[in-house]
C-alpha cells in the first residue's frame, strides 16, 4: 500500500444529497437529488508553496430541476450546461445558468455525452466549431450535431438494447456499453462495430490465437525463409503479449457473458440512481493513443493504443460505479459506497484504499492534476502525492515491480519532477531497477538479478561486490553479512558467471571502440582484446574483412550493443576489465575448474599478481603459467618452471619437458630468458636441453647463433660441439666465427680427454653421459676432417688453440691456410714423416699456390731449416726429393732446384726432371710467340678502323639542326655519332645514353 | 510410454577463415559444393533431420565467421551449444596451430558447466587436396586430439563429400549425449494435475 493521494476534506456536511460531480473551467458543479445545483469555484492560493486548491461556493440554485440531477456537463463550445434530469438533458447558458433550451429527443433520456471537433472541411470558410451530443434513450441513441451553437442535425439510431455507457471516442466514432458487449458506432452511418476485436492486436484477432501455441522456431509468421537469428528471436515476444492479452480477454469474457443479471442487481440496489452499474468505458489518455478502459462487472480491460502486449487486466474488488484516470492511476467507487480503490494502470495492483467514507461520484479535472470525489454530503479533493515519493514508498515495501511499472506510467510527470534535465524518468527508473536487482540479489533470484544487472549495463564492479570476500576480493563491500549458503553460493556463481563473460564482450567492444574514437594506435596493453593474435589472415582474408566485421555486428544484435558515445575512458575500462576477469577466474576456481585454463589463456585483463596468488595457493600451476604466459612474464613463468621442474615430488610439471615447451612458445627476442633458463636443464639433462637448440620447432632456428654458442661453451665442449654441428651442417651456417668456434671446442675437448686418460682414466668423479662417450682418435679424425673440409675458419685463431705439443696434422692444416706452406711441409715429412701426405698436402695448394709449392716441398726434404731434426731419421731424403723434382719437373723451376740439389747428384738422375722442365719451358715459349703474332694483327686491325673513321666527313648547313634538341647546329662545336648523327656537344650525352655507343669522332667546326 | 519430445541440438562450426566450415556445413544439409570462396558474414544456420539410435533429432547447424571471431554473436548464443566443431585445414598448419585458441575461446563464452566432458569434436578439412601439400599429419591432429581428452577427429572433404556424413552423425551423437545429460539434472517437473487426479471433486 502506497500513500497516492493525499485527500483532502473540502466540503463536508451539505444541505444537500449530492448525485453527480462534474469539473470543468475550474469550476466544481454539484448536483443534488433534490434537484438542486451548487457550483464551487476552484481557487488555488498562489502564495502557499502547496498549491491546494480551495472551493468556494458561487451559486447556489435550489430548485434547478424538479428532479434529481443524474448528470452534469459543461461543454464550453456550447457555452452551456448540459444536464440530465427527468429523462431529458436540458442546456443551460453557462454564466447565468438559465435554461436555453430541452434537447430534441424524447422524454426518457438516461445517459449522454458530448464531443466537439473543428470542421475545417470547407477550405475558405472560417472553421466552425461542430458539438456532437449523444444521448441514450431506451432502445435507442440520438445523435444531435450543433454547428456554431445552433441545432444542424438529429439522428437516431437503434440499439439492440438500453445502453449501459455512452462514450465518444473520438468526433466520429461513439463507444456504447451493452449488457454482454461493447459496440463502436459510427455516427455518421450509424453502423456498430464489436468495440474490442477493433482494439485487440491484429495478429492475434481471435483470442485463442496465441494462447501457448508457440509457433515454431524457424518459419514462423514473421520470418518466411529468413534465417536471420534477430528475428526468429521476435517470435517469443510476440507470442507473449499474445498470451497474455489472452488471459486478460478470458476474465474479461467470462465477466461479459455473466454479464446482466449482477449488473442489474447492483443497478437495482445502486439507490436513487437508475444508472446501471459495472459497465464502463473511456479513453486513456490523449484520445489519439487510440487506448481505451473497458470494464464489465469487477474486471477492467486496457486495450488498443497500437502496442502489442499492452493489454492489461485489472480485477477490482468491487464492481466499480464509477472511476476515472488520474495518469498513472485509476480511481473508481466500488458499490454503495463501500469503498474508493486506487489502482496502477500498468500492473492493475491495488495501490491505496481510499478512506472516503459513502464517496460514489469521482471527477477529474481537465486542466489540473488532482481530482474530486464525492459523498451524498462530502466532497473531497483528492491531491496526487509525487510520483518520486511514491516510487520510494514502493521501494519501502520492496515493491520494485510496482515501482518500475509506476515510472513507466509517469515518464513525463517524473521529468517535471525532477526538474533537472530530460531524462529525470529514466535515471530514476534505472535507479529502482537497480535497487531492484540488489533485493533480488538479497533474496537469492540470482538469475534474475543478474539479468537485470545485465540490462541496467551495471557497473560490474558494483555486481561483483555482492558477492563473498572469496569472489569479490579488494570490491568487496558492506554486502550481505552472514556468508551465502554453499547452494545459493553456487548459484549465485553461476549467474555471475553468465554475467561476468558477457561483461567481459561488453568491454572488449567498448575498449575497441575507445582505442578506435582516439585515434591513436592502440597500446599494446589493450592489443589482447583488438583481435585472437593467432587469427591468421593468410587463407583468403577477403578484403572487404573489415567492412564484413562492421556489418556482422550490426546485423546480429547482441545484449549492450549500442554504438553510443562511450561512457567510460580508456584507463576506467581498462579497471573494469581487471575487475570483470579477475571475479570471473575467482568464480571459475571455485566452482568450474575446468575454465580456469581457457580463461587464462586467451586475452585477458586478470590482475597477474591477485592471479597468481590464488592460483598459487591452490597449486594450480599449470594455469599459473599460462597467466604469465598471457601477462609476458615470462621471467616468473620460466622461474616457476624451474622451481617445479627440479622438484623432487612429481607433479605435472615435473622434469624439463615443460620448461622446453615453454621456450617454444616464446619469440626469438626472448633468446636471453631461454639462454638463462636452459642452464638448469642443460646441467640436469644435457640431451632435452640440447633438444631446445636442436629442434627446428619454435623461436630457437632464428636466434642469434653467436649468443648461443657462448651459453654453451660453460658446459662441456660436447654441447657446443653438437651445436655447431647442427647448425653447419644441417643449416649450412657459413660464419667463419661457428667454424672456427667448432674447431677449438674439438681441440678443448680432446686435451680434456687426454688430460684425463693421461691421469689414469678414472676419475671417480667424472661421469660420461652418453653422448660423451667418445674415444679420442675418432674426435681427432673429424677435427682433421672438418679442417680439411671447411674454408671459412678462421687459421691463426685455430692455431693459437692448438697445444704446442701433438695435433700435428691439424697443425700443419691450419698453417697450411696460412700459407705458411714451409712449416707445414715440414711437419709433414720430419713430423709426422709421411711423404704421401705432404706429397698431396702440396698438390692440394698446387693450383691456387702454383708451382711454387713443390720447390717448397723439395726445400723442406732437401734443406731442412732447422738443423735440430736433421740429426734423426734423415736417412735418406735424397731419393724421394729426387722422385718428385722427376714426377712433377715440369711444375718445377730447374734452376732453382738445381741449388737445393747438393753438388754431387748425378745429371742422370735429374734428367726426367730436367727434361720434363725444358719442355716445359720450350712449349711455354712457343706458345708467347703466337700470342704475339695474334696480338700485333689484332693491333693493326684496330688502327685501320681508326683511320676509316677518321676518314668520315659531315656537312653542316645552315638548316642542319640536332636530332637531339631540334636547334640549329650553326656554329656550335657539335658531335659526330658513330651512325653519322650530328648532334651539338652539350647533346652528346644525352643521346650517347640514349644510344649506349661509343662516340667516333668530335670535331669542331672552327 | 509417452513420446520423447522432439529433440533440437545446436552445433557451433569453429574455425579459422577458410578452413571449410560453410561447405563442410552446406555439403552436409544440402549436399553441395562450391569452390568459389565467399566469407561468412556474421553467422547462419542450417537445421537437419537427422535419425540418432531410432530418434529423429533436428540438428541446427551454426556456421560462424572465422575472420572476425566472437565478434558477433552473443555469450548467450555459445551458451546453448549442444556440441562444438572445431575445423582446420590439413594443408595449412596455422589453421591447426589455433584450434586451442578456438577451444579456450569457446570455453570462456560458453562457460559449460562441465567443461570438460563438454563435447568437441574436430574435423581436418580439405584431405583432398594432393598429399604432398598436406601441412597436418592425422598422427599430429590426433595427438592433439588425445592431449584434449580425446576429442573424436574426422579428416574430411567438403568438396568430395568425404567423412561428412560419418563426422556429422558422431557430432549428433555426442551431442545428444550432452543434451540428455543435462535434461536428466533438472529436478522432476512438477505435476499441477496430480492433486486434481487424485481427488475426483467434493463428491456431493
Amino acid at each position: 500500500m502506497v500513500n497516492t493521494f493525499q485527500v483532502t476534506a473540502i466540503l463536508e456536511d451539505l444541505p444537500v444529497k449530492v448525485e453527480c460531480i462534474h469539473t470543468a473551467k475550474k469550476k466544481v458543479y454539484l448536483g443534488a437529488s433534490s434537484g438542486a445545483l451548487l457550483v464551487y469555484g476552484i481557487s488555488t492560493d498562489e502564495s502557499e508553496t502547496k498549491l491546494v486548491p480551495q472551493l468556494t461556493l458561487t451559486e447556489f440554485k435550489k430548485s434547478f430541476s424538479r428532479r434529481p440531477i443524474e448528470q452534469l456537463c459543461v461543454s464550453p463550445q456550447l457555452n452551456s450546461l448540459l444536464c440530465l434530469t427527468d429523462g431529458c438533458v436540458n442546456q443551460y447558458d453557462l454564466q447565468t445558468l438559465t435554461l436555453r433550451s430541452t434537447m430534441a429527443a424524447p422524454r426518457g433520456a438516461h445517459i449522454f455525452d458530448v464531443t466537439h471537433e473543428m470542421d475545417d472541411s470547407v477550405p475558405i470558410a472560417v472553421p466552425t466549431t461542430v458539438v456532437r451530443v449523444a444521448i441514450g434513450v431506451k432502445k435507442r441513441v440520438w445523435i444531435l450535431t450543433f454547428r456554431d451553437g445552433e441545432l444542424a442535425q438529429s439522428k437516431d439510431f437503434p440499439v439492440t438494447e438500453k445502453a449501459r455507457c455512452l462514450t465518444f471516442r473520438n468526433p466520429y466514432t461513439l463507444c456504447i456499453g451493452l449488457a454482454k458487449e461493447f459496440l463502436q458506432m459510427d455516427i455518421m452511418s450509424g453502423e456498430c462495430t464489436d468495440l474490442l476485436s477493433s482494439l485487440l492486436p491484429p495478429p492475434s484477432s481471435s483470442p485463442k490465437v496465441g494462447s501457448g501455441d508457440n509457433p515454431g522456431y524457424r518459419g514462423s509468421p514473421h520470418t518466411p525463409g529468413s534465417s536471420d537469428p534477430q528475428s526468429t528471436r521476435v517470435t517469443p515476444t510476440t507470442s507473449t503479449g499474445g498470451a497474455i492479452g489472452s488471459a486478460a480477454l478470458d476474465a474479461f469474457s467470462t465477466a461479459l457473458t455473466l454479464g446482466g443479471a449482477v449488473t442489474m442487481m447492483g443497478g437495482i440496489t445502486g439507490g436513487g440512481s437508475s444508472r446501471p452499474t459495472g459497465t464502463l468505458c473511456f479513453p486513456l489518455g490523449d484520445a489519439s493513443e487510440g487506448r481505451m478502459l473497458t470494464n464489465k462487472e469487477a474486471v477492467s480491460l486496457v486495450l488498443g493504443g497500437g502496442g502489442r502486449g499492452d493489454t492489461q487486466s485489472i480485477r477490482w474488488t468491487g464492481i466499480p460505479e464509477e472511476m476515472i484516470h488520474v495518469s498513472p492511476h485509476l480511481i473508481a467507487t466500488l458499490p454503495r459506497g463501500s469503498g474508493v480503490e486506487v489502482r496502477s494502470l500498468g500492473t492493475g495492483n491495488l495501490m491505496e484504499s481510499l478512506n472516503l467514507p459513502h464517496a460514489r461520484f469521482l471527477s477529474n479535472c481537465p486542466e489540473a492534476p488532482y481530482a474530486f470525489a464525492a459523498g451524498p454530503e462530502n466532497v473531497w479533493l483528492l491531491y496526487p502525492v509525487p510520483i518520486l515519493r511514491q516510487v520510494e514508498d514502493l521501494m519501502i515495501e520492496k515493491e520494485f515491480d510496482e515501482a518500475i511499472s509506476l515510472i513507466h506510467q509517469s515518464m513525463d510527470q517524473i521529468d517535471e519532477e525532477y526538474q533537472d534535465g530530460p531524462d529525470g524518468g529514466r535515471r530514476k527508473e534505472a535507479e529502482v531497477k537497480k535497487a531492484f536487482a540488489h533485493h533480488l540479489f538479497q533474496i537469492g533470484a540470482f538469475d534474475k538479478a543478474i539479468s537485470l544487472f545485465q540490462s541496467l549495463n551495471t557497473d560490474p564492479a558494483e555486481v561483483i561486490s555482492l558477492l563473498p570476500p572469496e569472489i569479490s576480493g579488494s570490491l568487496h563491500g558492506e554486502g550481505p553479512g552472514s556468508p551465502m549458503q554453499a547452494k545459493d553460493l553456487q548459484e549465485a556463481l553461476g549467474a555471475l558467471i553468465r554475467f561476468l563473460t558477457d561483461r567481459r564482450r561488453w568491454i572488449g567492444r567498448l575498449l575497441r571502440q575507445v582505442s578506435k574514437d582516439s585515434d591513436i594506435s592502440p597500446p599494446s596493453s589493450i592489443d589482447p582484446h583488438l583481435g585472437p593474435p593467432t587469427t591468421s589472415p593468410s587463407c583468403g582474408a577477403s578484403p572487404k574483412s573489415h567492412d564484413a566485421a562492421s556489418l556482422t555486428s550490426g546485423s546480429y544484435v547482441t545484449s549492450g550493443a549500442d554504438d553510443g558515445p562511450c561512457p567510460y575512458t580508456h584507463a576506467q575500462l581498462l579497471s573494469l576489465a581487471e575487475h570483470v576477469d579477475t571475479a570471473l577466474l575467482r568464480a571459475y576456481l571455485m566452482s568450474n575448474e575446468a575454465l580456469v585454463g581457457p580463461l587464462l589463456r586467451v586475452a585477458n585483463h586478470c590482475r597477474v599478481e591477485e592471479s597468481a596468488k590464488l592460483l598459487s595457493d591452490r597449486g594450480r600451476y599449470r594455469e599459473l603459467v599460462d597467466l604469465y604466459y598471457g601477462k609476458g612474464h615470462h621471467r616468473k613463468a620460466l622461474q616457476l618452471l624451474a622451481r617445479l621442474g627440479s622438484s623432487q615430488d612429481a607433479g605435472p610439471l615435473q622434469g624439463v619437458g615443460p620448461s622446453i615447451m615453454y621456450f617454444q612458445r616464446l619469440k626469438s627476442n626472448q633468446v636471453d630468458l631461454i639462454l638463462e633458463f636452459s642452464t638448469w636443464i642443460l646441467r640436469e639433462d644435457p640431451e632435452s636441453g640440447l633438444s631446445i637448440f636442436l629442434d627446428d620447432y619454435g623461436p630457437v632456428e632464428s636466434f642469434p647463433r653467436m649468443r648461443v654458442v657462448e651459453h654453451l661453451e660453460q658446459f662441456p665442449p660436447v654441447m657446443g660441439i653438437r651445436y655447431l654441428e647442427h647448425v653447419i651442417r644441417d643449416l649450412r651456417d657459413v660464419n667463419p666465427e661457428c667454424h672456427t668456434r667448432l674447431p677449438c671446442l674439438y681441440i678443448r675437448w680432446i686435451e680434456q680427454e687426454m688430460a684425463r686418460q693421461a691421469g689414469g682414466g678414472s676419475d671417480k668423479d667424472y661421469n660420461p653421459t652418453e653422448m660423451e662417450k667418445v674415444d679420442v682418435d675418432t674426435l681427432r679424425k673429424t677435427l682433421i676432417a672438418f679442417l680439411t673440409q671447411s674454408l671459412l675458419f678462421k687459421p691463426a685463431r685455430v692455431l693459437s688453440q692448438l697445444p704446442s705439443e701433438g695435433f700435428e696434422e691439424e697443425r700443419a692444416i691450419v698453417l697450411g691456410r696460412l700459407k705458411r706452406f714451409e712449416q707445414a711441409v715440414y711437419i709433414y715429412v720430419h713430423r709426422i714423416k709421411d711423404l704421401e701426405k705432404a706429397e698431396s698436402f702440396c698438390l692440394g695448394y698446387a693450383t691456387t699456390e702454383g708451382n711454387s709449392i713443390f720447390l717448397t716441398l723439395l726445400k723442406v726434404l732437401l734443406k731442412p731449416p732447422m738443423s735440430a731434426d736433421k740429426e734423426e731419421g734423415l736417412e735418406d731424403l735424397m731419393t724421394p726429393a729426387l722422385d718428385i723434382l722427376n714426377r712433377y719437373g715440369a711444375f718445377i723451376d730447374s734452376r732453382e732446384a738445381m741449388k737445393l740439389l747438393p753438388k754431387d747428384t748425378k745429371i742422370r738422375e735429374m734428367y726426367p726432371s730436367l727434361e720434363k722442365y725444358l719442355r716445359a719451358s720450350q712449349g711455354q715459349g712457343r706458345e708467347n710467340q703466337i700470342v704475339l703474332s695474334l696480338e700485333k694483327t689484332r693491333h693493326f686491325n684496330t688502327r685501320e678502323e681508326m683511320a676509316m673513321a677518321q676518314a668520315r666527313r659531315v656537312q653542316i648547313t645552315e638548316e642542319r639542326t640536332c636530332p637531339q634538341c631540334f636547334k640549329r647546329i650553326g656554329t656550335s662545336v657539335f658531335a659526330v655519332m658513330p651512325d653519322g648523327k650530328v648532334v651539338h656537344y652539350s647533346c652528346r650525352d644525352r643521346m650517347l645514353q640514349a644510344l649506349k655507343d661509343p662516340l667516333v669522332h668530335v670535331e669542331s667546326t672552327g | 510410454m509417452a513420446p520423447r519430445k522432439k529433440v533440437l541440438l545446436k552445433v557451433i562450426i569453429l574455425g579459422d577463415s577458410g578452413v571449410g566450415k560453410t561447405s563442410l556445413m552446406n555439403q552436409f544439409v544440402s549436399k553441395k559444393f562450391s569452390n568459389q570462396y565467399k566469407a561468412t558474414i556474421g553467422a547462419d544456420f542450417l537445421t537437419k533431420e537427422v535419425v540418432v539410435d531410432g530418434r529423429t533429432i533436428t540438428m541446427q547447424i551454426w556456421d560462424t565467421a572465422g575472420q572476425e571471431r566472437f565478434q558477433s554473436l552473443g555469450v548467450a548464443f555459445y551458451r546453448g551449444a549442444d556440441c562444438c566443431v572445431l575445423t582446420f585445414d590439413v594443408n595449412n598448419a596455422k589453421s591447426f596451430e589455433t584450434l586451442d585458441s578456438w577451444r579456450d575461446e569457446f570455453l570462456v563464452q560458453a562457460s559449460p558447466r562441465d567443461a570438460d566432458n563438454f563435447p568437441f569434436i574436430v574435423l581436418g578439412n580439405k584431405v583432398d587436396v594432393e598429399e604432398g601439400k598436406r601441412m597436418v599429419s592425422q598422427k599430429r591432429a590426433l595427438q592433439w586430439c588425445q592431449m584434449k581428452g580425446g576429442i573424436p577427429f574426422f579428416e574430411t572433404s567438403a568438396k568430395e563429400a568425404l567423412n561428412v556424413e560419418a563426422a556429422f552423425q558422431t557430432i549428433a551423437k555426442n551431442a545428444l549425449q550432452q543434451e540428455d545429460e543435462v535434461e536428466m539434472s533438472f529436478p522432476d517437473p512438477i505435476d499441477l494435475n496430480a492433486q486434481n487426479q487424485r481427488d475426483p471433486g467434493c463428491g456431493c
